[in-house]
């Protein structure tokens, strides 16, 4: 049962970043986090130790239940361990104020969910600005970089649009470039292809590809083999704890068009 | 994050839901437009009664039996100023430039051959100097005269209002009308003055006050009120000692007792004037509180409802960076936004009714700063109160529950 932080993830190929030589930003140890529901304890991890080097290309995989997404919560600071220590970028969680927290939440971390969390009243440029409110960036450098955000995922000519007037897979990458907007050293996603058709799904996972060969640290939820496949390292959740661990023995370099070079 | 920001966040999320904001802002503009119309209306009431008072002349003052605004009926212990009196006081005050008898008596029916009118007219009795300083102009005819007050002649100049009533097509003058039964000759028409607050100034029925007294004075136990004008203003304290020691001795006081008559100038009516509408635009200001707590809770209702409705976006705003503060402060400025909007909107209908007051009245109606001030503070207050509570149970919600919610 027990995970093998310690492991290298990820058997470099060529022309890919690796994650060898990266510092690690994220290391949890024996973290915990239970539920107390009156009469009994749900334990959504158990003992859940593992180590994310800057540039991995991380899949978290698992049945539902497993605890996937409160691991995923956790990394992202959204959520807080019940026992055990989450080291971000060399400090300890637990130890950090509300709005260290939330702090980073907005700088150091992209979140992507499956389902999407737009706000709904806001057109996609305000959409992705919003992180930038938070981050105290003055209004004409926000709408700039956010237009660089849409344009970077493709919407460029979808701004002015309302969620309810955007595609799924659109709504999606306006999600993702609200995730990128602050330029964050890791991108979480809890499902992001889950709520879209194949092909749409696709084109997400292109878009992580994309950005993972940029330099991002991606980690995305999924229960889906096929979209985990993208992944350099699969880890496998399962009763709240970490069944597997280690490099994926099936990737599939996806054929991305919109990938610059790579040194 | 600055507060333009969150003012902006605020109107858009004002704009999102527009019935619940409306229906907000309508309570906050009802205790807003309590507090300044009251106080703009009687600010133009106030500006109006001054610019009257005005015309009087600042060197006339009246002598009469009551206050000029009785607060406790202490006109009722004293002796009615007769006829007698007057014209006694009159005939040996020799220190004015004019004293003018007046005197009212309400309650009359008008009757012209079978034509008759309902007993709501007012008749003034009085003298010859009660046209011009109550500014009227004969426009057919002419008016009393000296000679028709001692005789206590029957006769009778009416307005324009009441010519059209009775005479229609033809002329009033030498016209028998009469007044309560009693017969009186149409001697004079006056010209149209137009109404001041709605009201007509020209269903006036003006009759010399030897006659008044003779027919209705019996009847109506009528108090006779003079109107005395000094020679100048510099005169004018002066004058009115001498008019209150002749008063006295024609209406037998004792040393020490206490003057059993009123005097009034037109500093001291303004002043009492103003007095009352001090009462009244605090009843106003007090109206209008009431109605902002009571807003005040409908706000907090209203925010409670649109927290518990954006727990969502509360939950996005707090996975991507929002600190609690920063919601505290979203919702919070919300509803001082939302209650500024209300201010505005009630500040905007109460100085449209100053200005409409005032329009009626004549004059430009003054801006009520004063309660402007108060109710912009006021609402300040009532948005970052009632706004406290939901805004920090906003910031409270745990960012995964507030994503989960449904
Ligand atoms: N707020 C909560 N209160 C009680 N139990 C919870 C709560 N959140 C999660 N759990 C429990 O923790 C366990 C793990 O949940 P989690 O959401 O992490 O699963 P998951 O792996 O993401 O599943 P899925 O693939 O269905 O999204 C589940 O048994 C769930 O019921
Ligand atoms: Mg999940």
């Amino acid at each position: 049962m027990t995970p093998t932080p310690t492991l290298e993830p990820n058997s470099p190929l060529h022309s890919e970043p690796t994650s060898t030589g990266g510092e690690a930003i994220i290391e949890i140890r024996h973290v915990a986090r239970r539920y107390d529901m009156g009469a009994e304890t749900i334990h959504a991890l158990r003992d859940v130790s593992l180590t994310i080097r800057r540039n991995e290309y991380v899949a978290i995989m698992g049945p539902s239940g497993s605890g996937k997404s409160t691991l995923m919560n956790i990394i992202g600071c959204l959520d807080t361990p019940s026992g055990g220590d989450y080291y971000f970028e060399g400090e300890l969680v637990s130890k950090m104020s509300d709005n260290e927290l939330a702090q980073i939440r907005n700088q150091q971390i992209g979140f992507v969910f499956q389902t999407f969390n737009l706000l709904a009243r806001n057109d996609a440029v305000k959409n992705v600005e919003l992180p930038l409110v938070y981050a105290g960036v003055s209004r004409q450098d926000r709408h700039q970089r956010a237009v660089e955000a849409l344009r970077q995922v493709g919407l460029e000519d979808r701004m002015t649009h309302k969620p309810n007037e955007l595609s799924g897979g659109q709504r999606q990458r306006v999600a993702i470039a609200r995730a990128l907007v602050t330029r964050p050293s890791i991108i979480l996603a809890d499902e992001p292809t889950g709520n879209l058709d194949t092909a749409t799904g696709v084109d997400i996972m292109r878009l992580f590809e994309d950005l993972w060969r940029k330099g991002n640290t991606i980690i995305l939820v999924t229960h889906e083999e096929d979209v985990a496949r993208n992944a350099a390292r699969i880890i496998r959740v399962r009763d709240g704890k970490i069944e597997s661990d280690g490099p994926n023995p099936n990737r599939i370099q996806m054929n991305t068009p919109t990938a610059p070079t790579t040194p | 994050m600055q507060v333009t920001e969150s003012v902006r966040m605020a109107i858009g999320a004002i704009r999102a839901n527009k019935l619940r904001a409306g229906l907000t802002l309508l309570s906050i503009s009802i205790g807003v437009f309590a507090i300044v119309g009251v106080a703009a209306a009687v600010g133009a009431l106030t500006a109006s009664i001054d610019k009257q008072l005005e015309s009087l002349g600042r060197s006339t003052f009246i002598i009469q039996r009551d206050p000029a605004f009785e607060m406790g009926g202490v006109g009722d212990r004293r002796p009615q100023i007769t006829l007698r009196q007057a014209m006694d006081f009159k005939n040996r005050f020799a220190a004015a430039e004019n004293v003018s008898l007046t005197n009212f008596i309400g309650g009359v029916v008008i009757k012209f051959e079978d034509k008759s009118s309902d007993p709501t007219y007012f008749i003034v009795g009085g003298d010859e100097s009660y046209l011009p300083t109550n500014d009227y102009t004969v426009e057919e005819g002419r008016s009393i005269d000296p000679m028709d007050i001692q005789n206590g002649s029957d006769l009778v100049v009416i307005g324009a209002d009441i010519a059209n009533k009775f005479f229609k097509h033809r002329s009033a003058l030498g016209k028998q009308i009469k007044l309560n039964g009693y017969p009186y000759t149409v001697i004079g028409v006056l010209q149209s003055k137009g109404a001041v607050f709605g009201q007509s100034q020209d269903n006036i029925v003006l009759i010399p006050i030897t006659s008044a007294a003779r027919r209705f004075f019996d009847e109506w136990g009528s108090s006779v009120s003079m109107a005395i004008r000094a020679p100048s203003i510099e005169t004018l304290e002066e004058t009115m000692d001498q008019a209150i020691g002749l008063m006295r001795i024609i209406r037998r006081l004792d040393i020490g007792q206490e003057n059993d008559f009123e005097v009034i100038t037109n500093e001291s009516l303004s002043e009492t004037f103003g007095g009352i509408t001090k009462y009244v635009s605090w009843f106003g200001a007090i109206c209008g509180a009431f109605a902002l707590l009571a807003a005040g809770i409908g706000i907090m209702n209203i925010m409670l409802v649109s927290v518990k409705e954006r727990t969502r976006e509360i939950g996005i705003r707090k996975a991507i960076g929002a600190t609690s503060g920063n919601i505290l402060s979203q919702f919070i400025i919300e509803a001082v936004t939302l209650c500024q909007l209300g201010a505005l909107i009630g500040i905007g209908v109460g100085v449209a009714i100053g200005l409409g007051v005032g329009a009626l009245l004549g004059i430009v109606a003054p801006i009520p700063w004063e309660s402007v001030g108060i109710s912009v503070g006021i609402c300040l207050l009532i948005g970052i109160i009632f706004g406290s509570f939901p805004a920090w149970k906003a910031s409270q919600l745990d960012p995964i529950e507030a994503l989960r919610y449904e």
